[in-house]
């Protein structure tokens, strides 16, 4: 049975943008399927159609030759789908065991009284299974981020599924956890069961799936066996054209030390970090999930606080108590958390570039904010970074998420800071506009600002950043200078090994 | 285990505050210790506690009720009403079926409408206030024909004062409910995680309403208590009764954001706020000192569970 | 294709077309005395609700601003006979900005939220109304006191011209000063004003103290409307500022409001009002009526939608029946 489950022209919109355009392919019974491509390819999109999380705006599913209409997540279970998703959808307030059996609980006819041992013993079974170390009755609360995703995928798998699908499952896990996966997906599929897995890691594609399936900017690129494939043309089909991992830009590091952070600590989370930033550098932080990275740097920026080891800014040093005194002393952020974080969605473009420069234009106007002032500022960044929006006065949820992204930017760099902590900078953008932020980033360096930039993918930061240290477990493991980048060297580092 | 520990000490710290507010109002006045007392401050504790049982499972699905003490009038009156025309039986079966239907209404209106659980039932809270004036014409509707409702406030099984009987009653099937039922772990689920539990397959919005069914049947057992004490259905009772349901429930423990309720606190919380009203009641404190008293306390409760939550916050922060 | 927005301009249209209609119909309407009485009822409430739209901009509440206006009452009319006019009202003021205060300390600085704080400071503020003077009424009697409630300036009422006043400072204040950007900043999204270096617990604060401010205002015109002040004065005086900013378009959920909207709406639930009392409909009634009025303001975002979806689901079908 080659065309098991056979999707045909399902398209998703959001907010008039295509998420997925006209998608079509098969999926074999019993077959490992990849389903791979950049952020925002879309992948995530189709596995919560096919989970039932979101609708279709046009085209069918059809399942073992049946046309299935998903609506929601309770029609999607019942087509014998489950889904092991990106995000986790475990409830911090129930227990291990509650979790894994959450919307299939075992009970008593009678009054709907639930077993727990029976719940609690199923439960054992399966983390017995999985050789997942975890008591079912302790609260989910209080795991580590590898054991959640762990418990996400028992879950997953109690409900004894023909279909699974998983997205990403190994973003958390460690080399270890991520080795008892592919024993797990084997046996899924010598039971005969169809599984659907997303990944950005080649590796692990290549060693577990049969077939891969590419899908770039929302759209269906290609579906071809694995074992007829090479690393070099998925990343090809992927990105749609040879990746130029020599691309030469010019160093505008400086002498001059603008950071210093020497054995930041605090507790559970990062252990002594130390690293040093100079003018017109852009340093790349890598790890994979829940390295602390993110961590390190929302700390230097006083969103949070730290046990001890100390910061040093132009060689004074400094202990931010908030964010706002970060910014006083020429320290910019930006959030990798556009939607939720970064912008005012109910403001305008031009209120959304100034509320943090209104308060320095105040103090040259008074009380009162000068409309003058305002579009001037919005005007310097329109022309300096392109940005496109029909009028000042438009709400900046109606921009394209480059443009929104410009936006946040140049909130900051209205403010002539020295130095810019950037979390994922060109996280849900699309290509073009990548381009656009790689080159401003060049731009700044050569103004002599110094950045720190985290990507979680390998390809950006060996591309843009002159130097990187790699994290793992709250640790820096190692520094890496241009010439050192190599793929398979941050991976070990990320991974804990070598250093 | 750790959290069960402190939840303990939670119910332990509670009970420590009643019996050391108890001896200071029995010095104050002897006359606090008598058993008559004593079954005055439980009778008076049943009218609480037992709604603050429904509205912890709100507050545990992540929504309150605001209108419960609209809710408690307006069954008075239906009460009142029905029973001088139709008798007690078809009269209490009136009010559990208007209570399920406010219920249900309630809960449309958070889920179906998307409003604030907080604004809508504010708006039900006049709503049915309205209804409740309206029906009984602006005045109370006398009792005195029907005396078997006198039952449900002052009569008693074996000794024990039937509204204490009903407590327990209400209390063991709020505790079989909430701990050993599918229903109890999907109340919390939507409370702690609504999208995760949506995800999931549970019917998030149908959990919200019966969260909402569960609060207004709740109050319904309030409102007989309060009904068969005056003899009378009155569209004006229980006005302050959602302050009082709500400090019980926040100073029992509960969260406020949801996921996590402490049925025992609540119970605890409302024999705390009795004895509070009854030691000043008998010591001739005015009654609104009274009210100045509660809302002190709910305030200080809030302050306490905010503190609280704050320190969860830094501490999940920490563990990443 | 051009789009009006006929939910930023149906508070006025529903005005203009209400007045409209009871010019023509009702002659006790349109009398000078009864547009006179409507405008000051809505600015003794609209004061208040001026305030609100900055709390309700945030995503907050604040329910206690009734019984807040009681005891604010109750201290102003206490202290006029033996202290005089001008420290009566500095008082009034200050015991406003003092509940306010307390209000916000509690919600930003504890992280409590705005309703339940509220709910508790609004039992707590009225039983200190009834305790100020042992639950009996205050009579004031000071004329120039009475007449910044029933007085008028060049024909118009002097409440109104105070709150057209305030009005055009908060409209000012909301859209055109970093308070109030950071404001409507803080009702879009907490967490991007926390890493945009806002201080979100000052601001917060500050929008309670205000509405403490706005209270104290309204408490002055009420109680000069009055001639005294009772401690059970403005039972459901929160009720009706909320029902005011939401029928003028601010969003519950926060981040989007319009201080003239308000001003509208304030007299178009205060000309409502006096129709219902022109026809004689039983207060029980008019409080029914005016719930059924606040939930369809709650509900205009979800009417709004459905509409939207209704319209292009028929434009949609329409398109594959060609």
């Amino acid at each position: 049975m080659d065309n098991f489950i056979q999707i045909r022209g399902v398209s998703k919109q959001f907010y008039g943008v295509y998420a997925l355009k006209d998608i079509s392919f098969d999926i074999a019974k019993g077959s490992v399927h990849a389903i791979m491509g950049e952020n925002g390819a879309g992948k995530s999109t189709l596995m919560k159609i096919l989970g039932g999380v979101y609708q279709a705006d046009g085209g069918t599913i059809s399942i073992d030759g049946t046309v299935r209409n998903i609506r929601n997540v309770q029609d999607s279970a019942a087509c014998g789908i489950s889904v092991i998703y990106q995000e986790f959808n475990l409830v911090p307030e129930l227990t291990v065991a509650e979790n894994i059996y959450i919307s299939d609980v075992p009970k008593k006819t009678f009054l709907g009284i639930v077993e727990k041992k029976k719940r609690r013993a199923k439960a054992k079974e399966i983390l017995d299974m999985l050789e997942i170390q975890v008591n079912p009755d302790e609260f989910v609360k209080n795991l580590s981020v590898s054991e959640k995703q762990m418990v996400e995928i028992a879950k997953a798998l109690s409900r004894n599924a023909q279909i699974i699908i998983m997205d990403e499952p190994t973003a958390a896990l460690n080399e270890e956890e991520v080795q008892k996966l592919e024993e797990i997906v084997g046996m899924l599929k010598r039971d005969g069961k169809t599984i659907l897995y997303i990944s950005h890691r080649l590796k692990e594609v290549f060693d577990m799936t049969d077939t891969v399936t590419v899908l770039r900017n929302g759209e269906y690129v290609d579906t071809r066996p694995t074992s007829e494939l090479t690393e070099g043309e998925v990343i090809r089909l992927m990105v749609g054209h040879d990746v130029d991992y020599e691309a030469v830009r010019p160093s505008y590091v400086q002498e001059e030390v603008l950071l210093q952070v020497e054995d930041l600590t605090l507790k559970n989370v990062f252990e002594s970090v130390s690293f040093e930033l100079h003018k017109g550098e852009i340093l790349g932080m890598a790890g994979l999930m829940g390295c602390g990275r993110e961590e390190v740097l929302s700390a230097i920026y006083g969103l949070f606080g730290y046990d001890s080891g100390r910061i040093r800014l132009e060689g004074k040093d400094v202990r931010f108590k908030n964010s706002r005194d970060a910014i006083e002393h020429g320290i910019c952020f930006l959030t990798d958390d556009r939607k939720d974080a970064g912008i005012f969605p109910q403001m305008s473009v031009e209120e959304n570039i100034t509320i943090m420069s209104i308060r320095y234009l105040k103090k040259k106007a008074g009380f009162y904010i000068n409309p003058r002032d305002e579009a001037s500022q919005l005007e310097k960044m329109t022309r300096f970074m392109n940005i496109k929006y029909a009028r000042p006065e438009q709400k900046i949820s109606y921009l394209s998420g480059g443009n929104q992204q410009k936006v946040l930017l140049g909130r900051d760099l209205l403010l002539d800071n020295k130095i810019f902590i950037m979390l994922e900078p060109t996280r849900g953008i699309d290509v073009g506009a990548k381009e656009e932020i790689y080159n401003l980033l060049y731009q700044l360096a050569r103004g002599g600002m110094g950045i720190i930039a985290v990507f979680s993918d390998m390809n950006e930061l060996i591309r843009v950043c002159d130097r990187a240290v790699v994290f793992c477990d709250g640790k820096i493991t190692g520094a890496l200078s241009r010439e050192e980048f190599n793929k398979e060297r941050i991976l070990t580092y990320a991974a804990g090994k070598g250093a | 285990m750790k959290q069960k520990l402190s939840r303990q000490s939670e119910n332990i710290s509670l009970v420590a505050v009643i019996v050391v507010l108890f001896i200071i109002f029995t010095i104050l006045q002897p006359n606090m210790m008598t058993l008559f007392n004593i079954k005055n401050i439980l009778v008076q504790v049943s009218l609480t506690a037992i709604a603050a049982a429904g509205m912890t499972f709100a507050y545990t699905a992540g929504v309150f009720d605001m209108s419960v003490g609209s809710i408690l009038a307006l069954i008075s009156v239906v009460v009142a009403k029905v029973a001088t025309t139709a008798g007690v039986v078809p009269a209490i079966g009136a009010a559990f079926l208007i209570a399920v239907v406010v219920g249900i209404l309630n809960g449309l209106i958070v889920t179906k409408l998307g409003i604030q659980a907080f604004a809508a039932t504010l708006v039900t809270m006049i709503l049915i206030r309205g209804i409740a004036v309206l029906m009984a014409d602006g005045a109370d509707v006398p009792l005195y024909s029907v005396n078997a409702i006198k039952f449900i406030s002052s009569g008693t099984i074996l000794g024990i004062p039937f509204p204490i009987i009903l407590t327990v009653l209400v209390y063991a099937a709020s505790y079989f409910l909430y701990y050993k039922t599918e229903f109890g772990m999907k109340i919390r689920s939507v409370g702690s995680n609504g999208d995760a539990s949506r995800i999931s397959g549970i019917r998030t919005d149908r959990m919200i309403t019966a969260a909402f069914v569960l609060t207004a049947v709740t109050a319904v057992f309030s409102s007989l208590i309060k009904t068969a004490q005056v003899m009378f259905g009155k569209a004006t009772i229980g006005e302050d009764f959602a302050l009082d349901v709500m400090t019980t429930v926040i100073l029992g423990g509960t969260v406020i954001t949801g996921g996590k309720g402490n049925l025992t606190g609540t119970l605890i919380a409302s024999v705390l706020i009795a004895v509070i009203k009854n030691g000043l009641n008998i010591n001739n404190v005015n009654s609104y000192y009274q009210q100045l008293a509660i809302g002190i306390i709910l305030i200080f409760a809030l302050v306490f569970n905010g503190m609280k939550s704050m320190k969860n916050a830094r501490q999940i922060r920490r563990e990443g | 294709m051009k789009k009006i927005n006929i939910g930023r301009h149906i508070v006025i249209l529903i005005l203009i077309v209400l007045w409209g209609i009871m010019f023509i119909l009702n002659d006790s309407f349109r009398t000078g005395a009864n547009l006179g009485s409507i405008l000051r009822e809505a600015s003794s409430t609209g004061v208040a609700a001026l305030g609100m739209t900055f709390i309700i901009i945030m995503g907050d509440f604040d329910l206690s601003i009734g019984s807040m206006l009681a005891l604010i009452g109750m201290i102003m009319a206490g202290s006029m006979d033996s202290m005089g006019l001008i420290p009566a009202l500095v008082f009034g003021c200050g015991a406003g900005l003092i509940c306010g205060l307390v209000n916000g300390i509690i919600i930003s600085y504890f992280h409590v939220p705005a309703f339940i704080t509220t709910l508790g400071t609004y039992y707590s503020f009225r039983a200190l109304a009834y305790i100020f003077n042992n639950a009996n009424t205050i009579i004031c009697t000071e004329s120039a006191f009475l007449k910044m409630g029933t007085g008028s300036a060049a024909g118009i009422p002097i409440p109104f011209l105070v709150f057209l006043v305030l009005a055009a400072a908060g409209g000012v204040v909301l859209n055109r000063t970093t308070y109030g950007r950071n404001v409507r900043a803080l009702g879009n999204s907490e967490k991007a004003c926390q890493i945009s270096g806002i201080d979100t617990r000052k601001v917060r604060c500050i929008a309670f103290v205000l509405m403490g401010f706005c209270t104290a205002v309204s408490a002055v015109i009420v109680t000069a409307r009055q001639a005294c002040a009772s401690p059970d004065v403005a039972a459901n005086f929160h009720f009706d500022a909320i029902t005011m900013v939401v029928l003028g378009g601010t969003k519950m959920t926060g981040g989007e409001g319009s201080i003239l909207n308000t001003v509208i709406a304030a007299i178009l639930y205060a000309s409502v009002s006096n129709c219902l009392n022109l026809y004689h409909v039983d207060a029980q009634w008019q409080r029914v009526c005016m719930g059924l009025i606040l939930l369809a303001a709650f509900s205009f975002d979800f009417i709004q939608k459905t509409v939207g979806r209704t319209r292009k689901n028929v434009q949609k079908k329409a398109a594959e029946s060609m």
